[in-house]
């Protein structure tokens, strides 16, 4: 029976394995090599095949139209190609010349490997195959549909910078260069998912990141086994290093400047093509708790914007829960009047106050969903409906009692103080709600402890995630619960690499 | 179960200490029955002085080498003599957990559910602590040390909405009774000092300075006690001889603006002190039980200590009698005598001696 559901359980748990990718080289024959191409592209339209004859020598150059810019197609490649004077006979000569002598654009290369060619062919360069030359030559003309670089809608700033990342693969990686000039910065990439091909950068500063933390990323990235990568969110649990927990110890950030800074804290930071997202690894519990504009406010009021934060976290995760508690089995702890007027108002509803308090934060999270998937001008009706449904037609028709509807205000609004801990804090709640509603303060801080010693336990690549904190680390105290000033702070380096255990 | 990761002396001591005050915050004067209100500072200070004498085995011991656990050290011994101490050890830590959750059972039927069956308590808090444990040393070190945070910054408050309650008139004279009852309940206060135990079979995995953490963990740990017990006797007098939970009791008359029960703080930072106190000493028991036997059933060691603690509890929560079995102090006295002091100290001498066998060799 143990061995069946132990089979049982490894058989969805385990990765999928899609299997390697065998290698099929380029033919010297253009023959065997257009045939190669058709039979893998198919009828796809947007795929162009244009034969030219290169002093008698057959050769031809693939293209995927929407990928490529027209004009630089023309201009930098087929024209002086077609045109190009003192042509030599010989196939390879022919290939050589145009490589050296012909073409002028910087992002040039050759490739051996068929298969390689149709990815490159799909990520917007042009190939070429010359009857005779067992390669293609590869020229970098990508000009594809892409969104301009915009404010980072996530994580708005008040006075950093406004710039995002976008869907665009390379304007990220340049949006991060703009900001350190530096060589230390490396850019590294490597392809994961079978069919996405998806390309992921891995960026660094070699003289402060962690050689381990690098090689660990890396070799995680290479065994990642999945089919497609359409989002930073596909390869998040692949980098993770523990999965049984609420907390990730892996970040996001859409912001460039955020990159930067992670990266100069020794973080290693991920660009995938196609989202807008970066992922930083090591992440640690304190850093949801930080942002840009720390940095740029006076260390006073960054100090006071820090501990706001935390107390609005912890506000989201318990209020409710406490809440339920209170009035469930520790009313006492309440002064008379307040409870003379809770329980006023609350013996006038039907409902047990847990499940009035389950029942209107599920509400809350429905119309929070609707109002962030629907088209903009429908959101606001739903918003509307949701004010008055909740704030006013539910306390009028009894349903609901008045206190209740301060509490998942303040709730929402702190909930909303901390945005990336958004996901573990909805549900934690609801949890907390149910525990406290059952349980009382007992159950709650029973629950807390056992979420302490789970955030205790996730050690991203080696950092604790609760480091500045459990352990305690006099120095990077500095700029986790305070922040000191730039005079003081800019003397030293936080380095992630020398908080390992 | 990570059996090598390390953790630093001030986690590890913010768990010894915690462990400790959970004791303190528990402490019930029904065990020095006789007692007056002024000799129990007197008393806490001799029991700090026994239990700093009781260390010296282990002082000496990681004088020479901190590097070899106690269990280590009689491994090199003769292994049999190894696996023998390991029981010691692991009966006094799955003791201790066991007491601790007598204790909170006692604590929630008493003062929080007085009206319903705190089985489902038990059981809930006991699966809780061994997934804690599970999680492993380092993870209950760190939740340690914030807990020790969380429990200070709330029993400072405490202690200040208590300040107006307090009358130093509810003094009685020192030693009005004689110092022996004063002698008595001293070592009662040291018998419940087992961390020195802990200490001596994770030491070697806790990194940083440890002789500065042993003396901020004494020295925290004498002022803690005095502390309290100067609250609870000149806030509550001879009154606090009646009460079960006399420290719970005088945190009911504090009061913060129009909040009147604070109590419900103190009753927080009780059941999370003890819930890390639960899950370390079932942590202890399964590290010393996967040591001692083998690290193949490490999963298994921590929710069969867990299962018993559970068992035992719900057997001896019938009736008074037996719950009088976790709270014996002639049992706690023994363990102590043995594990704390004696253990050690024969460890220490066979192990010179053995050392000095094969020095000649």
């Amino acid at each position: 029976m143990s061995k069946w559901f132990k089979k049982e359980v490894k058989k969805i748990t385990d990765p999928v394995d899609f299997g390697t990718a065998e290698k099929t080289p380029v033919s010297k024959n253009i023959t065997e090599n257009i045939i190669g191409l058709k039979s893998r592209f198919g009828n796809s339209f947007d795929i162009l095949y244009k034969e030219i004859s290169l002093k008698g020598n057959k050769a031809l150059f693939v293209m995927d139209d929407g990928m490529c810019n027209n004009m630089q197609v023309i201009c930098q490649v087929i024209g002086p190609v077609m045109f190009a004077p003192d042509m030599p006979k010989e196939p390879s000569k022919q290939a050589d010349y145009i490589r050296d002598r012909v073409t002028t654009g910087a992002d040039q290369s050759q490739t051996y490997d068929l298969d390689e060619a149709i990815t490159d062919v799909l990520s917007g360069l042009i190939v070429l195959f010359i009857d005779g030359v067992d390669f293609c030559l590869e020229f970098g003309v990508q000009g594809f549909p892409k969104r301009s670089i915009d404010d980072a809608q996530t994580e708005v700033q008040e006075r950093g910078s406004h710039e995002g990342f976008t869907e665009s693969f390379k304007d990220n990686v340049a949006l991060l260069r703009r900001r350190v000039r530096s060589p230390i910065m490396k850019c590294e990439t490597l392809t994961v998912g079978k069919t996405s091909k998806t390309r992921i950068c891995v960026c660094y500063m070699s003289d402060r990141a962690s050689p381990e933390t690098v090689d660990n990323v890396k070799a995680r990235l290479k065994k990642a086994k999945i089919d497609m990568v359409l989002g930073s969110g596909y390869i998040s649990p692949f980098l993770d290093t523990q999965n049984t927990s609420f907390f990730s110890g892996v970040g996001t950030t859409e912001r460039p400047d955020v990159a930067c800074a992670e990266m100069a804290e020794g973080r290693v930071v991920l660009l995938t093509d196609g989202t807008p997202f970066a992922l930083i690894v090591p992440y640690l519990f304190v850093e949801n708790f930080q942002s840009m504009d720390d940095y740029n406010y006076r260390p006073y009021y960054a100090v006071f914007i820090r501990a706001l934060k935390f107390i609005s976290f912890l506000i989201s995760v318990f209020f409710p829960g406490i809440y339920v508690a209170v009035c469930t089995f520790h009313q006492e702890v309440l002064p008379s009047s307040m409870l003379y007027d809770m329980a006023v108002q609350e013996s006038m509803t039907p409902f047990p106050v847990m499940v009035e308090a389950i029942f209107i934060h599920f509400l809350y999270e429905v119309m929070r969903e609707a109002g962030l998937r629907m088209p903009k001008a429908v959101g606001h009706a739903v918003s509307i409906v949701g004010a008055l449904v909740i704030g006013d037609a539910a306390v009028t028709a009894g349903l609901i009692a008045a206190p209740m509807i301060i509490v998942v205000a303040m709730t929402a609004i702190s909930s909303f103080v901390v945005s990336q801990l958004y996901q573990p804090v909805s549900v934690l709640r609801f949890l907390f709600m149910i525990i406290g509603g059952i349980t009382g303060f007992y159950g709650i801080v029973l629950g807390f402890g056992v979420l302490l010693v789970n955030i205790c336990a996730i050690n991203p690549y080696g950092v604790p995630y609760t480091s500045s904190i459990s352990p305690f680390t006099p120095g990077s105290v500095r700029d986790t619960v305070l922040r000191l000033g730039w005079r003081r702070l800019g003397r030293r380096e936080l380095n992630i690499g020398k908080m390992k255990r | 179960m990570n059996l090598k990761a390390k953790i630093s002396s001030g986690q590890f001591f913010s768990l010894l200490l915690l462990s400790r005050f959970i004791s303190v915050l528990t402490y019930s004067p029904i065990y020095n029955a006789g007692l007056s209100s002024s000799d129990y500072l007197a008393a806490g200070i001799i029991g700090m002085a026994i239990v700093l004498f009781s260390c010296l085995p282990l002082l000496l011991i990681y004088k020479n080498n901190d590097s070899r656990s106690v269990l280590d050290i009689a491994y090199e011994v003769s292994p049999l003599y190894s696996k023998i101490i390991s029981v010691f050890y692991m009966l006094l830590f799955f003791f201790y957990a066991f007491s601790t959750l007598s204790r909170l059972d006692l604590f929630s039927g008493t003062v929080i559910f007085h009206e319903t069956d705190t089985k489902v308590f038990v059981v809930l808090s006991v699966l809780l602590a061994c997934y804690a444990a599970y999680l492993g040393l380092e993870a209950l070190g760190r939740a340690g040390a914030v807990s020790l945070l969380v429990f200070s910054v709330s029993f400072i408050f405490i202690i200040v909405t208590m300040l107006s309650k307090l009358d130093l008139n509810n003094f009685s004279p020192l030693f009005y009774d004689g110092p022996k009852e004063v002698i008595s309940a001293g070592w009662t206060m040291a018998a419940r000092t087992i961390e020195p135990a802990a200490a001596a079979v994770l030491l070697p995995r806790v990194s940083g300075n440890k002789k500065r953490g042993f003396f901020v963990w004494f020295f925290t740990l004498t002022a803690f006690l005095e502390i309290v017990f100067f609250f609870v006797f000149s806030g509550l007098g001879d009154y606090a001889m009646t009460q079960l939970f006399p420290i719970q009791s005088i945190a009911v008359l504090s009061e913060f603006s129009v909040f009147q029960r604070i109590d419900v703080i103190l009753t927080g930072v009780w059941i999370l002190s003890a819930f890390i106190k639960i899950s370390f000493m079932l942590y202890l028991s399964s590290y010393i039980a996967c040591r001692a036997v083998s690290v193949k059933y490490k999963k298994i060691y921590i929710f069969a200590f867990g299962a018993a603690a559970v068992i035992l509890q719900l057997l001896v929560s019938k009736n008074v009698t037996g719950f009088f079995i976790s709270t014996s102090s002639d049992v706690r006295n023994v363990l102590f005598l043995v594990v704390v002091v004696f253990i050690p100290l024969l460890t220490f001498l066979l192990g010179k001696f053995k050392r000095k066998e094969q020095r000649k060799i």
